[in-house]
């Protein structure tokens, strides 16, 4: 399922135009980005929580060939899913 | 802020006065989130291009222990959530990532953002909104409008940044109130909602939704083709310019730099039309006076020079174009004879094209070329010396002047001069061959017709002169330039006296104030903010303010209604160092700055950047920007 996919059904749903909801949704993930940017964790209610980590550089190694590497330090994406979706999961047959 | 940040809060964050919007943004998360949650079921995995993907990965049954009684417990297989962010929103909040900006706003402190970044995940709140990805334009999501303005809008509510928030309270404060009409009101509504709501067809089905799609959809067909019709005219116009500018023309006349002195009267007539606003940027452009001859009544044109220019006369309005026209040209000396009253009656089209531009960088010149031109005989080549002024560079302008006796059709010329130095006005005549030596002039570049670019130099101002004389052969008019001075200076005293933003008033920096800021408290909308800069040249980083540093306020002309041509021309250019300015500072996405030059005043659009990405019509993120700038700041 990608983007057009669920553009498609929430339009349906709610009766908006394909572009109107291309906008909405687009101006979520927009002010969802913004937020992590700045460091806020985003609770979205029903999906989850969005939130930044830092993760300090480390010595690490290249896999290939095993050679050693400083690895900087970034910042990384976490999410936890809400418990009603992590709900819906278990249901999903395996 | 480095809290916690609800849906609720955001979905209000981005439509913060429309109850309405933020009632389909909040129905819109409900409807994601089942969305997501059917789509993982089923499928296992949601794409969100431009966010990221949910995944659900399988997790193997395992045996684990009760945390409290420590009893082994199976637990079966099942799945988790991931989500794997998207390249864009990953190099979004990469700590070193340079925060772009959002469009205009100009974020006082890219370097302490750097700075901070890493180590506290604080951050600037406010400013690193808009955060373009490296990758640039084509990676970017097609910022909607919507995206595009919650891109502006969510810290502006969200994260005060305010300067100094207690804002001193003191006049601006009270000035700033004032500004914010009705009007603005109005706007800063529509502002989350980028197309009107109300204009377009509806969509079936759609309730409040808004139709915006078809409407923009049908306006944006329109303008291209507008411009692409434009953009044809203005190449026949170019060829038949360039054939006669080829062929023999009669002696040219010594240009003699006259005095500037005739100080170009009256601006304000021209306001009417463009000439005011070409006036304005002369002035702005460079102590230099301006000085307009208008062919027709529709098209302005409006040569200006700086410096010395010879003619000084002022500008005349429209409507007595033919008297005025000779008055102008004339004073240029040469031969004005034919060429004014031809040009004058010809009137007819006028195209506004644009011309090329050239400099480097961004010189921004671009010249709109009108051409009055009914019947090619006769031909009126104004010019238009735009000195523009450039990043810092003191400008003089030059120009060429117009050809009397051939038939062409007359070809604006805007050209702009980059000097950094003082020229001399007298600089004379422009023998119909030279070109422009050393200076770097860009002839004929692109589109238009011609476009001498003189950079640098000094004294060349006798080449710009020459590359146009060259251009006008036939053409007596040279250009002078002016002297530049540091170009602070120049441009701020051009602009103090020989625009009709004389008025306006002076502001002292406070600690806090960003010129977006100020923008928003003087004038109807902060992304105006360019216009603040391009009024004070000696602001070379508009993300750096000095505290106590002087400012000049100009007013904008036609604030509470509508801006007036000079007012965009103004901001345009404001727009148009800003996107040099990205590019010196090796921004990801300079042409974002481009979109605000499109739309507040194109023809400020040097040539050389109209095809870029962002000056593309049917380019996503300029429709977007664009989009979002007409449903936010409808000019009309």
């Amino acid at each position: 399922m990608n983007k057009s996919d669920i553009i498609t059904h929430i339009a349906g749903q709610l009766g908006y135009s394909k572009a109107e909801t291309h906008r909405l949704l687009d101006a979520w993930i927009e002010a969802i980005s913004h937020h992590l940017a700045i460091g806020d964790r985003v609770v979205f209610r029903g999906l989850g929580s969005f939130a930044t980590r830092e993760v300090p550089g480390h010595r690490g190694h290249r896999p290939a060939d095993g050679q050693s590497l400083e690895v900087p330090p970034r910042r990384q994406i976490t999410f936890r899913p809400a418990d009603g979706l992590r709900a819906a999961i278990r249901e999903r047959p395996r | 802020m480095n809290g916690r940040v609800f849906d609720g809060q955001i979905a209000r964050a981005i439509a913060p006065d429309d109850r309405a919007r933020e009632e389909r943004l909040k129905a819109t998360a409900r409807a994601l989130v089942t969305a997501v949650r059917d789509g993982l079921v089923r499928d296992g995995a949601v794409r969100l291009h431009g966010f990221g993907t949910f995944r659900l990965r399988p997790v193997a049954a395992r045996r684990g222990r009760h945390p409290r009684t420590g009893e082994p417990i199976d637990i079966p297989a099942g799945w988790r959530v991931m989500f794997r962010p998207a390249k864009a929103l990953r190099e979004r909040i990469e700590p070193d990532q340079a925060p772009a900006l959002p469009i205009g706003e100009p974020h006082a402190s890219r370097e302490a953002m750097l700075a901070a970044s890493a180590a506290a995940a604080a951050h600037n709140t406010g400013r690193s909104a808009g955060r373009i990805p490296a990758e640039g334009v084509a990676s970017l999501r097609p910022p909607e409008p919507e995206r595009a303005a919650a891109a502006a809008m969510p810290e502006a509510k969200l994260s005060v940044q305010g300067p100094i928030p207690a804002g001193p309270g003191s006049d601006l404060e009270a000035d700033s109130r004032v500004t914010r009409s009705p009007a603005a009101l109005t706007r800063a509504r529509a502002a989350n909602e980028p197309p009107p709501n109300e204009s377009a067809p509806i969509e079936p089905g759609s309730v409040e939704t808004p139709d915006v799609p078809s409407e923009k959809a049908s306006a944006t067909p329109a303008r291209r083709s507008g411009w692409r019709s434009a953009l044809l005219i203005l190449l026949v116009l170019v060829v038949l310019g360039l054939a006669w500018l080829f062929r023999p023309g009669p002696p040219p006349a010594p240009p003699v730099a006259e005095e500037p002195a005739p100080a170009r009267p009256d601006q304000a007539s021209a306001g009417a039309v463009n000439g005011g606003q070409r006036a304005i940027n002369r002035g702005e452009a460079g102590p230099a006076g301006t000085r307009e001859n208008s062919a027709t009544d529709t098209e302005r044109t409006s040569a200006t020079e700086t410096g010395i220019a010879e003619t000084g006369a002022g500008e005349t309005s429209t409507a007595e174009t033919s008297a005025a026209e000779p008055s102008a040209a004339e004073p240029s000396t040469a031969e004005p004879s034919a060429a004014e009253p031809s040009a004058a009656e010809p009137s007819t089209a006028e195209t506004r094209a644009a011309g090329t531009d050239t400099a480097d960088m961004g010189s921004a010149g671009t010249g709109t070329a009108e051409t009055s031109t009914a019947e090619t005989t006769t031909g009126k080549l104004e010019s238009v010396a735009d000195g523009d002024r450039l990043d810092e560079t003191p400008v003089t302008g030059t120009t060429a002047a117009d050809a009397p006796d051939v038939p062409a059709p007359s070809v604006g010329v805007r050209t702009t001069a980059r000097i950094a130095t003082p020229a001399t006005g007298a600089s004379a005549e422009a023998p119909a061959g030279d070109s422009a030596p050393a200076v770097v002039s860009e002839a004929g570049d692109a589109g238009t017709g011609i476009t001498a670019t003189a950079q640098g130099a000094t004294a060349d101002t006798a080449d710009t002169a020459a590359s146009q004389g060259e251009s006008g052969a036939a053409t007596s008019e040279r250009a002078a330039t002016g002297s530049g001075t540091v170009a602070e200076d120049a441009a701020n005293m051009g602009v103090a006296d020989g625009s009709p933003y004389f008025s306006g008033r002076d502001h002292t920096v406070r600690a806090g104030d960003t010129l977006w800021d100020l923008a928003d408290r003087n004038y109807v909308n902060p992304y105006y903010w360019p216009h603040i800069w391009n009024h004070n040249g000696d602001i070379a980083n508009p993300d750096r303010l000095e505290v106590r540093q002087g400012l000049w306020l100009p007013t904008l002309e036609g604030e509470p209604q509508a801006l007036t041509e000079a007012d965009r021309r103004s901001i345009a250019e404001g727009y148009l160092r800003l996107y040099r300015f990205f590019l010196e500072q090796g921004d990801a996405n300079p042409q974002y700055a481009l979109v605000g030059v499109r739309y507040f005043d194109a023809s400020v659009m040097p040539d050389r950047l109209r095809g870029t990405a962002a000056g593309r019509p049917g380019d996503t993120l300029a429709a977007a920007f664009h989009a979002r700038l007409e449903a936010e700041f409808p000019l009309e």
